[in-house]
């Protein structure tokens, strides 16, 4: 390991990239999926307390969920879609609210039911950097 | 063609287009106006709901007989959509609490949820999924044919949309709730984004409205 002991914490067990740097996440839930949905969607609130822009690429879930994306629920005309993001741009000082109705994480074909009170890790990129959160399943928003 | 018979075939021509632009400014004038006591509502000429047949979660058939004497609050929406679906039943099961001092709605109120993805739901799972949020909730689904004859007369749209490169899709789809009244009445459309005691006050409006 090269991190220096004191960045130690911050990172989880058996991740080895570098955490994305300023990150900070909170609030961060999944919400319960009701009996045969086969997908899920995580929500946080990201904030950059670095001094630079940040810029999340990517999440991950292996072992969790076959298959994420980052999405945006968009309403035209009374439509609701859900398009993918390619990222997510947080400036500096900045916080990202990922909420029912707006940005999600979308997470799909959960390889096992997660239930009520479960912990599941989700993976944020950003570039080579990696940052493990566990996010909490939950029936409504904390 | 005799030249008599053109003229007469011409006139007729001339005579039906003016009976349909009479008619459609007609309908135009009488069509429901913002004299709305509520916003959303459809007044004061409320269209009313035409037969359809749904395959209900309960595995019978789910017509608009279903609907008669109900204040329905209909959701369009698909198992596979994790955030607007979800979202909006926990909103409508938190409508149905605050409309419980409400007699006429706790008495006859329900909720129908309707999946727009017959392809992936299949009736009899959609029982689990709206009893998730509530064990009251109706639910149903039909093929595209009989599921049309619903969402295009109250103007509800879907289109699937591929995510990413498997086999995974999506719908776009009208997120809407609709109040249907005891008569079949299509009373409101209530656009998104929902809040549970804005659209419980609507309700609770449109109904005190319609019962003086
Ligand atoms: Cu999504």
């Amino acid at each position: 390991m090269k991190m220096a002991p004191i960045l130690l914490p911050l990172l989880l067990a058996g991740s080895l990239a570098e955490a994305c740097e300023g990150l900070v996440v909170e609030r961060q839930w999944i919400r319960e999926a009701p009996p045969g949905a086969r997908v899920m969607a995580g929500y946080a609130e990201l904030r950059n307390e670095a001094s630079s822009l940040l810029v999340i690429n990517g999440v991950e879930s292996p072992g969790y969920f076959e298959h994420t994306m980052i999405h945006e629920t968009q309403l035209v005309e009374g439509r609701a879609r859900m398009a993918p993001r390619e990222t997510l741009e947080i400036a500096q000082a900045a916080t990202l609210s990922l909420a029912p109705g707006g940005l999600h994480l979308m997470l799909m074909q959960p390889v096992s039911d997660l239930a009520l009170g479960a912990e599941i890790p989700l993976t944020l990129q950003c570039g080579e950097s990696r940052t493990e959160v566990r996010f909490l399943v939950r029936a409504s928003a904390p | 063609m005799a030249a008599t018979d053109r003229t007469a075939l011409a006139l007729f021509v001339v005579i039906a287009l003016l009976a349909f632009a009479l008619g459609i400014h007609f309908a135009r004038k009488n069509a429901p106006e913002s004299s709305a006591p509520v916003e959303g509502m459809l007044w004061p000429s409320p269209p009313r709901l035409e037969a359809f047949m749904l395959d209900g979660a309960d595995g019978k058939p789910l017509t608009e007989e279903v609907l008669a004497g109900k204040w329905t609050l209909l959701f369009f929406g698909f198992t596979h959509c994790p955030d607007v679906c979800p979202t909006t039943l926990s909103t409508l099961r938190e409508v149905t609490s605050l409309l419980k001092d409400s007699p006429e709605f706790a008495k006859n109120g329900q909720v129908l949820f309707v999946s727009v993805d017959p392809a992936r739901d299949a009736p009899a799972d959609l029982a689990q999924y709206v009893g998730h949020f509530d064990r009251s909730f109706r639910a149903a689904t039909a093929p595209p044919a009989r599921l049309a004859a619903l969402t295009s007369q109250l103007g509800i749209l879907h289109t699937r949309v591929k995510l990413g490169s498997g086999e995974d899709y999506t719908v776009d789809h009208t997120a809407s709730v609709l109040l249907i009244g005891p008569g079949l009445e299509r009373l409101a459309v209530f656009s998104a984004p929902h809040a549970a005691p804005d659209l419980a006050a609507r309700i609770r409006q449109i109904i005190e409205f319609l019962q003086d």
